[in-house]
Parts: structure tokens; C-alpha cells; sequence
């Protein structure tokens, strides 16, 4: 007996049958839906880390911190960065097990990697970097851990940085991490129209006393993104 | 039934009809493929049958998830050389001996190919390509395999191993710079 007749005899008496085309599809299928959705969360972590670097007042921080590294350090979103990072190599992976993914080139994940990046910069103008950020700040108490460093950076007053809740407005009165109440002593410092109590607010300036602080400058905590506002009102 | 004539794809295309027409497939390719995994493995004749028999009933499983993006060819290379690595592995777990067999011909049609001919010494034999390409990194003896005695360019080898074609050309070149340094490292040790 020739080996092919064994081969189909074995194929005919164990009854072998081939898998289905439809999963066989699926299966291709969900391995470039899982390539998209990294794609896209690789995207949302890039558009908080727009969130974060756009909202901070560099110019402060130039003048008062000498080292860019010390800078880089104190205020870049590592957690987000990490994750941005970690998603995107999860990509290739996922692409690698689609059925000809090991044809993608290097300029494939180029391409990818551009356009998470675009795609991050625009959800950036829409805000969900920050509402992202927000739920997480507020849902998930292991992220608290992670991404404490601006609170941490603004709760030293002896260093000239002070952040807090606004408990009073005319005169300025804040309620900081530690509950304690700091006097603002605005002098001829510009005041933002916009900030009313409850608000959270980060102020540069000097140590008086135990409990009152001279502003140089006062800042809502988060940045107001104006992209979208006036790309409505104009239309 | 004449199938000579016929292309890889349809004899795929009707023997998703009839069954019979897979046979025709396996006698296409059964010398190709037992002589594929003598080179790359140590196995007996029987075992080597064993393995194309357990690698074409993969692809009879599979066949539905054949296009024609690649060839039929370098799609059965790629089941077969799974199949065989994973036995092989396997196989060098218990302890198998991990010398492959490798002959005169395919010695001398190797080392020509990668244009060693002219420092060939007379007295190396097809023992020292064997022990050369035994010890070589098996992603390095395979492809050179794949390249110069199994006769695949690079768009096959890569459809074979999946790996991207750059990925192939780089190895291939490393391949032959460490066969290179080992066959001459082979002349040293004879002429001592």
C-alpha cells in the first residue's frame, strides 16, 4: 500500500474533517479587532499624556527648577507612558498572530505607531484625555498611587508651591491635602474670574507663616481646553 | 486520474470536493518533504513517515484556511518543518542523538553554493558539513537548508518560517558568515 492511500485510508476511517472556514475567519478576525482596540487605547493613553503635559505651566517650573531630568522626573505621566508604551508592543504581537502578520514590515508599525499618535492628539482636543484621567484619579485606588506626583509637587509650600481647595474667595482662603487652611495674600497678583469655591486651584508665590502663603501667581488645578469651545462657537 | 497538469491550488480547490484528489497532493511532494525532514532532523525513515503523515493530516484539517496568497508549496514546508521541529524537540528532550544526516552530495552542494569552493581541502568530508550545520544555531542551519539545497528564494523561506523577508536575508547572511568560520576553523584543526 502506497503512504498517500495509507494517508486517505487513515483520513476515511478516523473520519477526519476539516475545520470551518467561518472560524477559521473569526479567528483571523479577532486577532485584527484586539490590533484595532490596542491601537485605540495605545491613543487614549498618548491623549492623557497630551493632558498632562499641556496643562502644566512650564515657565513656573523653569524658573525654579534648574535640572530638565528633575523636571522630566517630577511632573512626565510615567503610568501613562508605561502603558502607551506596553500597548503598543502588545500591538505587534497581536498583528504577529494574524495569519500573514509576519509579512507587516517595519513601516506597517510605523505607520500604527503614527497614527495612535495623531489619533491621541485629536481625542486630546475633545477632553477624554481628561475625563479618563479624572475617572481613574477617582475610581481606581491603585492609579492614586501611581500618578500622585503633581499633588505631591504642589503640597510643598515651603518650596513656594501650594495647591488646595478654594473654601472662601474674597479674602482668598484654601483647604490643602492635609486639611490645613492657607490665607492667599493676592496683593496686585491677577485673580482668575473663573475660580469660584470648590474649586481646586494651584498657587506659586512664598511662605509667610504657618498658614499664610504670598501669591505670585494663581492657577485653576486643570487647564481649560478651548479647541472644541470655539470650534463650536464659530460654527 | 491525470494530474500532472494540474496546479497545487486546484488539486486543493477539488480535493475539498474529493478526498482523492489529496493523495495526489501527498505523491507530489512525499520525496520533497521525506528529504526536507532528513535534513533538518535525525529521524528514521519510518519516523520521518510518521511526521509527513501527521503534517498532511494538518493540512487536510487546514485545508479551508488555504488561499492563494502563498504557495501550496511553501504552505506544506511550513506545516512539515513545524511538525518536525516540534518532534524533533521533543525527541532531543529524551535524549535522541543531535547529529543530522547529511550526505557527500548535499555537503558539496552546499558549500559550493555559498562560494567556498575554491578553498575546499580534499580531505573534508561530508562528516565535518555535518558536524558544522549540527553545530550551528538552528535558525542558521535551517535556512541555509531551506536556501541552497531545498532551493527557496526569500519570499518562501519567509512564508515557510514566518518570519518577515528582511528577518530571512539577515539570517541567511549571518548563516554563511558562521558556516564560513567554522569550516575554516574545521581546515585548522584537520591540518593539525
Amino acid at each position: 500500500m502506497k503512504n498517500a492511500e495509507k494517508l486517505i485510508s487513515k483520513i476515511k476511517k478516523e473520519d477526519i474533517r476539516q475545520n470551518s472556514f467561518l472560524l477559521l475567519k473569526i479567528k483571523n478576525f479577532i486577532f485584527w479587532l484586539l490590533f484595532l482596540f490596542s491601537i485605540l487605547v495605545g491613543s487614549i493613553s498618548f491623549s492623557i499624556i497630551l493632558f498632562f503635559i499641556t496643562e502644566e505651566e512650564f515657565s513656573i517650573y523653569n524658573n525654579i527648577i534648574s535640572s530638565g531630568l528633575e523636571l522630566f522626573l517630577l511632573l512626565l505621566p510615567i503610568f501613562w507612558l508605561f502603558l502607551f508604551l506596553v500597548i503598543f508592543i502588545v500591538s505587534i504581537f497581536v498583528i504577529k498572530k494574524t495569519k500573514y502578520g509576519y509579512r507587516k514590515s517595519f513601516l506597517f508599525f510605523s505607520f500604527s505607531f503614527l497614527f495612535s499618535l495623531i489619533l491621541g492628539f485629536v481625542l486630546s482636543k475633545t477632553d477624554i484625555g481628561k475625563e479618563i484621567e479624572h475617572i481613574f484619579s477617582e475610581k481606581i485606588p491603585v492609579y492614586k498611587g501611581f500618578d500622585r506626583k503633581k499633588d505631591m509637587f504642589w503640597s510643598r509650600p515651603k518650596k513656594g508651591f501650594l495647591s488646595g481647595i478654594v473654601v472662601s474667595v474674597k479674602p482668598l482662603i484654601i483647604n490643602d491635602e492635609k486639611n490645613n487652611h492657607w490665607e492667599i495674600d493676592i496683593k496686585n497678583k491677577h485673580f482668575p474670574k473663573k475660580i469660584k469655591i470648590g474649586h481646586k486651584v494651584k498657587i506659586s508665590g512664598k511662605k509667610l507663616n504657618d498658614n499664610t502663603f504670598i501669591a505670585d501667581k494663581i492657577m485653576p488645578w486643570h487647564k481649560d481646553k478651548k479647541f472644541f469651545k470655539k470650534f463650536f462657537e464659530r460654527n | 486520474m491525470k494530474s500532472d497538469k494540474i496546479t497545487d491550488e486546484e488539486l486543493v480547490k477539488k480535493s475539498l470536493e474529493d478526498l482523492n484528489y489529496f493523495a495526489h497532493l501527498y505523491d507530489r511532494y512525499e520525496k520533497k518533504l521525506m528529504s526536507y525532514i532528513f535534513r533538518i532532523s535525525n529521524f528514521s525513515i519510518s519516523e520521518s513517515e510518521d511526521i509527513l503523515q501527521e503534517s498532511f493530516i494538518k493540512a487536510w484539517k487546514n485545508l479551508n484556511d488555504f488561499d492563494g496568497k502563498l504557495k501550496f508549496s511553501s504552505w506544506i514546508y511550513r506545516i512539515v518543518h513545524n511538525t518536525t521541529i516540534s518532534m524533533w524537540n521533543k525527541s532531543q528532550s529524551k535524549g535522541k542523538n543531535k547529529e543530522k544526516k547529511i550526505d557527500t552530495e548535499i555537503f558539496e552542494n552546499l558549500a559550493s553554493k555559498i562560494n567556498i569552493e575554491e578553498e575546499l581541502d580534499l580531505k573534508i568530508n561530508s562528516k565535518i558539513i555535518n558536524k558544522i550545520l549540527s553545530s550551528m544555531d538552528e535558525k542558521y542551519s535551517i535556512v541555509l537548508i531551506l536556501k541552497y539545497l531545498e532551493g527557496k528564494d526569500y519570499k518562501e523561506i519567509s512564508d515557510i518560517l514566518q518570519k518577515p523577508s528582511g528577518t530571512i536575508a539577515t539570517l541567511i547572511n549571518r548563516a554563511k558568515k558562521d558556516f564560513i568560520q567554522k569550516y575554516n576553523d574545521s581546515k585548522i584543526i584537520l591540518k593539525k
